[in-house]
């Protein structure tokens, strides 16, 4: 607490100092500087009226003798006054000073002073600088009538007379105002119009402060923009795209973790980045923070599941998009044979299902040839194809399901695949490994009664590498077959939580895709949802013990 | 319904005084008990603004109440009302009739100081302040919030002070509209009377430009649907203004002559002929006009001009630049104009030769073709 009103002190002087300084901001540096610390302005007058409101006037000068200076100050700044909540602080710390029943001529001085600068704030009649209209009075109208339509008006006489070339409007100095009036809702066909003017000039005209503002007030949810107005304020500003990506990731990753695959789709399309990365330029920074993310985490199950959701949505919405400025398929991978790009981009949906088998012997055929041919070539360029792959991880979901569904004519093929899936290097030394524990798997199926021991048995290999594929194997094993669900929720809790919430994350991503390709799995799907309910509580009455 | 009634007309009243010098005896009570009034009546505006026989009782009550002369005693007002006391209350003003009182009585010097700190108090979050309440201070804050906004924008339209500034005039364009709409529901023909007023109240250029300007509003988009309703924070946008909403204002100038020529004597030509070009009526109204003050024109041999007997009156540069803007302006007026002009000049005797007949030459100064056919 005394460290509080400490800090309160110093900083009282700091911001008189500023107030003086900045007079009514008039110069582009004043406006440049008030621009610069309007949010800590705000929490500091949040702390002064914090303090203020159990006080009355003679306590308040005590503590804050040169209050009024900074007060009146503060009011006839047009930045200040225009910016979030900084008007209604002002406004009460004023309430809070003003005298009941003054006793003496400062006191009565003091009130007449309060009430005038209240009538400045929010009256227009008192200004006598032409504001308010004569016309406007001889009507009888008053503020609350007149200044939303005044700013309705001069936002949209400003928003037509920015996007015609010919107009000599000073569109920085505009940006610049704007910053501290990006939350009001009037403003927003001027920001829609600055944002997506295309001017001739080469550098950038927006001042880089309003594009940062406006797209935190986007991230922040406080401006609804459209969607060109985003994709345009993202290809002027990387930092802004970058901060949208990072800002995605972590409400995936850390904020909703318990986010199914479907939620995550929400998110990801209120986003806006699906629709924004139709520009290639756009979708290929959105992927290299996506592998950086990837690399660091060492390729968890979460981040997967977070790159496949957010490829589907892209799909989508570049299938959508009717703009003539389609780009070729090239542009978004360009490191990558477009054959693969091609065999991949096929939607499971479109095919029977029969002929998913198929599809992905021919999916295995061109990697495994692309692979191979790397003996010459970078590591670069094989994880550039792992990359793709990733991108398109539900054909690999989908390879462990045939596979434990008997219907692989050559299960050796899917198992390539899976393997390449988790561990794309390494081939030739895992490839036995694999076989023998698919080998495992298969046994079994015939086993019962069947104990978590055996499981245990199978998963409890020398072979740490491809523990995941396992563990991947494993589990469809037992969403498929009757005897494994019986023990699928016991066996999943004597797991360490690390891999518990990888099986879950697991289950939720095989569900997304039963509901999404309509697959007819009654038993097993009720099962998945179940343990998915369960174990979700589960783990979560784990992390509070 | 007699109670709701009552309470309307009380606070009616009492937005009325909250104005004037009489609110030197209000106390803490009676400004508690007027925004309780004003909360109330912002729920009953809220409940049962769309439409609905409510609201027809209630806007009829209203209507009673502006017939009534103001109860002030002494210093009443004459039957216009006091400016000062604020546009009669309307059905629509219930809305935001707590930030009307509220700014009435921080404008207003007169009120002591234990009533004004009672209102103070009610704007703050942790004022004595019921639940329903909170909104006020939130919603004076986002008005003081819109000012600074205007403050910081309107600079950027480059207007200076000697130039008339057109965003000032479009939105009191919009205010016009909306207090003669406000006025026809009134009372069928107040519109009239209130024009009358400003007409004599306000200075002609200025009057004349919004005028003109609200004249030239763009028309509605169709009545909106009573499912959609009007925008809370703006009642009455020109929007739900319906079809037609400048109609009474051009029966007003249409009907008065002393204002229409001033229209066509003062306004600039080209804005003119935009008006004309819009209301058929106008321009019709326009050219016979024009047409009678051409007869006071005579030629100065002296001068070698068209001169005007009256200094105050037509010039011939007038005429000729009005005429310009009309035939230059799209059909149908500039197709109206060169037949004004035609028969016009067939009228006075059809002379080729300057001088004799001032259609004539304003036809020779235009290099207005003659049409096909005649000749």
């Amino acid at each position: 607490m005394a460290q509080d009103t400490l800090d309160t002190s110093l900083n009282f002087e700091f911001w008189l100092n500023k107030a003086v300084a900045w007079g009514q901001a008039t110069t582009l540096e004043s406006q440049q500087d008030v621009c610069l610390h309007l949010p800590q302005l705000q929490k500091f007058l949040q702390q002064i009226y914090e303090t203020l409101k159990h006080m009355d006037f003679h306590t308040a000068i005590q503590r804050f003798p040169l209050i009024g200076q900074l007060l009146g100050r503060l009011c006839w700044n047009p930045f200040v006054i225009g910016y979030d909540e900084n008007q209604k602080i002002l406004m009460w710390c004023l309430c809070c000073l003003y005298c009941s029943e003054p006793w003496n001529t400062i006191e009565l001085e003091v009130n007449i002073w309060i009430r005038s600068l209240l009538c400045h704030l929010l009256s227009s009649s008192k200004l006598g600088l032409n504001e308010v209209g004569t016309v406007s009075q001889a009507l009888g109208y008053t503020s609350p009538d007149y200044y939303p339509k005044l700013l309705k008006n001069v936002s949209t006489l400003l928003s037509i007379k920015i996007s015609i070339v010919k107009h000599r409007i000073n569109r920085k100095a505009m940006s610049l105002l704007c910053i501290p009036l990006l939350t009001l809702p009037d403003i927003l066909p001027l920001l829609e119009a600055l944002l997506t003017y295309q001017g001739d000039e080469s550098k950038e005209i927006l001042c880089s402060e309003f594009l940062e503002g406006v797209n935190e007030s986007f991230l922040q949810k406080k401006i609804a923009l459209s969607e060109s107005a985003v994709l345009s304020l993202w290809l002027r500003h990387l930092p802004s795209l970058e901060k949208a990506t990072l800002h995605l990731f972590e409400n995936l990753i850390s904020r909703h973790r318990n986010a199914s695959p479907e939620e995550m789709e929400c998110f990801i399309k209120d986003s806006l980045l699906p629709q924004a990365a139709c520009h290639p330029s756009i979708f290929r920074i959105v992927d290299e923070i996506f592998w950086n993310a990837l690399l660091e985490t060492n390729g968890t199950s979460e981040v997967l599941t977070v790159i496949q959701v957010f490829t589907r949505c892209f799909v989508q919405a570049f299938q959508k998009n009717n703009d003539q400025l389609k780009f070729p398929l090239k542009s978004y991978f360009p490191y990558t044979s477009p054959s693969l790009i091609m065999v991949l981009l096929q939607n499971p949906k479109d095919l029977p299902r029969g002929l998913w088998c198929q599809h992905l012997n021919h999916i295995s055929e061109i990697l495994k040839k692309i692979v191979e041919d790397q003996s010459t070539q970078s590591c670069r360029s094989l994880f550039e194809h792992w990359f793709l792959f990733i991108h398109f991880g539900e054909w690999a979901d989908i390879a462990a399901e045939e596979l434990l569904m008997l219907r692989a004519e050559s299960p050796a093929t899917l198992l390539w695949l899976l393997a390449f899936y988790y561990n794309p290097h390494d081939q030739n030394q895992q490839r036995t490994q694999t076989m023998v524990a698919h080998g495992h798997i298969m046994k079994l199926f015939g086993r019962t009664p069947l104990s978590v021991k055996d499981l245990q048995d199978v998963t409890d290999t020398r072979h740490p590498r491809i523990q995941r594929l396992i563990r991947h194997l494993l589990l469809n094993f037992l969403l498929l077959s009757p005897d494994g669900y019986k023990i699928a929720q016991e066996f999943i809790i004597t797991q360490t939580d690390e891999i518990a919430s990888e099986l879950l994350n697991l289950i939720a991503r095989i569900t997304y895709r039963w509901n999404r390709l309509g697959v007819e799995t009654q038993r097993p799907a009720k099962l998945a949802k179940d343990l998915l309910q369960e174990l979700q509580c589960y783990t979560m009455k784990s992390e509070f013990l | 319904m007699e109670v709701l009634l009552e309470q309307l007309e009380r606070f009616a009243e009492v937005l009325a005084v909250s104005r004037t010098r009489h609110a030197s005896s209000w106390g803490r009570v009676a400004v508690r008990r007027s925004l309780c009034w004003a909360r109330y009546l912002r729920h009953v505006h809220g409940r049962f603004r769309l439409r609905g026989p409510v609201r027809a009782a209630l806007e009829g009550r209203l209507r009673r109440l502006r017939l009534r002369p103001a109860p002030l005693g002494g210093d009443a007002a004459p039957a216009a009302p006091c400016p000062e006391s604020g546009p009669p209350l309307s059905f629509e003003g219930l809305g935001c009739g707590e930030q009307l009182l509220a700014l009435g009585l921080l404008e207003n010097a007169s009120l002591p100081s234990p009533a004004l700190h009672e209102l103070l108090q009610r704007l703050r979050p942790e004022g004595p302040a019921e639940p329903s309440e909170e909104g006020l201070g939130n919603r004076l804050a986002e008005l003081a919030r819109r000012r600074a906004a205007s403050q910081l924008l309107r600079p950027l339209l480059g207007s200076g002070p000697a130039q008339p500034d057109p965003v000032l005039r479009r939105t009191e364009a919009e205010l016009l509209l909306l207090r003669l709409r406000q006025e026809a529901e009134a009372e069928p023909g107040a519109e009239a009377l209130l024009l009358d007023r400003l007409w004599q109240q306000l200075p002609q250029p200025r009057w004349l430009a919004v005028v003109a300007e609200a004249l030239l509003l763009p028309p509605a988009p169709g009545p909106r649907g009573a499912a959609c309703a009007p925008d809370e924070d703006d009642p009455g946008s020109p929007s739900d203004l319906g079809p037609a909403p400048a109609a009474p204002l051009l029966a007003w100038l249409l009907s008065r002559p002393a204002p229409l020529a001033a229209l066509c004597r003062l306004l600039p030509a080209p804005l003119l002929a935009s008006l004309a070009g819009r209301h058929a009526d106008l321009a019709e109204a326009c050219l016979d006009l024009l047409w009678d003050w051409a007869g006071h024109l005579h030629f100065d041999l002296t001068k070698g001009a068209w001169v005007g007997s009256d200094p105050e009156g037509l010039t011939w540069e007038r005429l000729r630049d009005c005429f310009r803007c009309f035939c230059q302006a799209p059909a149908p007026l500039s197709l109206q104009a060169r037949i004004a002009l035609d028969s016009c000049r067939a009228r006075d005797g059809g002379f080729e030769a300057p001088g004799l007949s001032v259609w004539t030459d304003l036809e020779r100064e235009l290099g207005v073709e003659e049409p096909p056919g005649e000749g």
